[in-house]
């Protein structure tokens, strides 16, 4: 009996830890077949290839984003015009979050639209990053994942 | 036991030769046997059917997680090349950056914004 609880609680930790990833997984693959949907997700693997890129300057550019970028291990992108797609976009992920380790970075409010960034931290480094803007009637969803500097991410600041 | 006095026990207790049964010894080792298997039973599964059962108990939780992790979303990147997706996440994270900037403009504002009363509040302190 004993045996069995052990077994059942391993069980439920590992389902736990990995349902974040689950949920974006789960949101992203509930959207981007959609029409009136734009998706990008770019995998671990992907990432790792990009580390292979050698860096080009740009100097029009405010920020240079290539260190941070070799930092990320899996990105999700989603944007919808559609306002009733939005609206359920935006619940969707507004859920994940209640139910997640992400604390509220930062939130802007500019006439009718909202921004928001999420983050999870482990000292000085931030594992996930979320940002849900709403527009009117349209959503845009990004959340990045990795092992990112507080420093750099703080850089990203023009 | 009362009408005994202490003396009389003395004597009974001399005189009583002790008698220990003959199949003392055999009683005693039937005994510590069963009190031996009562205690390896306490530890062992009161019924095989027990130990099946966490068996196939584990078996199921087994299959389960397999189950569920076969029906995990397989996601295939958006972009064959490495430069397209470096570019895709260049953009993605201007936007982050725009936001962040915004938030950290209007954070600034905020500050500038109370120094004028701060400083009607130092005038008037001093």
């Amino acid at each position: 009996m004993k045996k069995i609880i052990i077994l059942l609680l391993a069980f439920a930790v590992s389902m736990v830890s990995s349902a974040a990833q689950n949920s974006k997984k789960k949101i992203y693959s509930e959207y981007s077949g959609k029409p009136g949907v734009s998706a990008v997700y770019i995998s671990p693997a992907m990432f790792k290839l990009i580390k292979t890129v050698p860096d080009i300057e740009i100097n029009s550019q405010e920020v240079n984003f290539s260190r941070f970028i070799r930092t990320l291990e899996g990105m999700y992108i989603l944007n919808s015009s559609d306002p009733d797609i939005a609206s359920r976009l935006a619940k969707d992920v507004e859920s994940e979050l209640r139910y997640g380790k992400h604390e509220l970075l930062m939130e802007a409010i500019e006439e009718n639209q909202t921004t928001r960034i999420y983050i999870v931290q482990n000292d000085s480094i931030v594992s996930d990053l979320i940002l849900l803007s709403r527009d009117g009637h349209s959503t845009s969803y990004i959340s990045i994942t990795g092992e990112m500097p507080l420093d750099e991410l703080s850089k990203m600041i023009k | 036991m009362k009408d005994v006095s202490f003396s009389d026990m003395e004597k009974i207790a001399s005189d009583a030769p002790d008698r220990v049964p003959p199949d003392l010894e055999s009683s005693l080792e039937e005994l510590t046997d069963s009190l031996e298997a009562l205690s390896r039973l306490n530890r062992e599964d009161r019924h095989p059917s027990v130990r099946w059962t966490s068996i196939a108990a584990g078996f199921v939780l087994l299959a389960g997680l397999a189950f569920s992790l076969s029906n995990r979303p397989r996601l295939k990147d958006t972009f064959d090349d490495p430069f397209l997706a470096y570019a895709e996440a260049e953009k993605a994270l201007m936007l982050i950056s725009d936001a962040m900037s915004t938030g950290a403009e209007k954070s600034n504002e905020a500050v500038e914004a109370f120094e004028t009363p701060k400083e009607i509040i130092d005038k008037i302190i001093r």
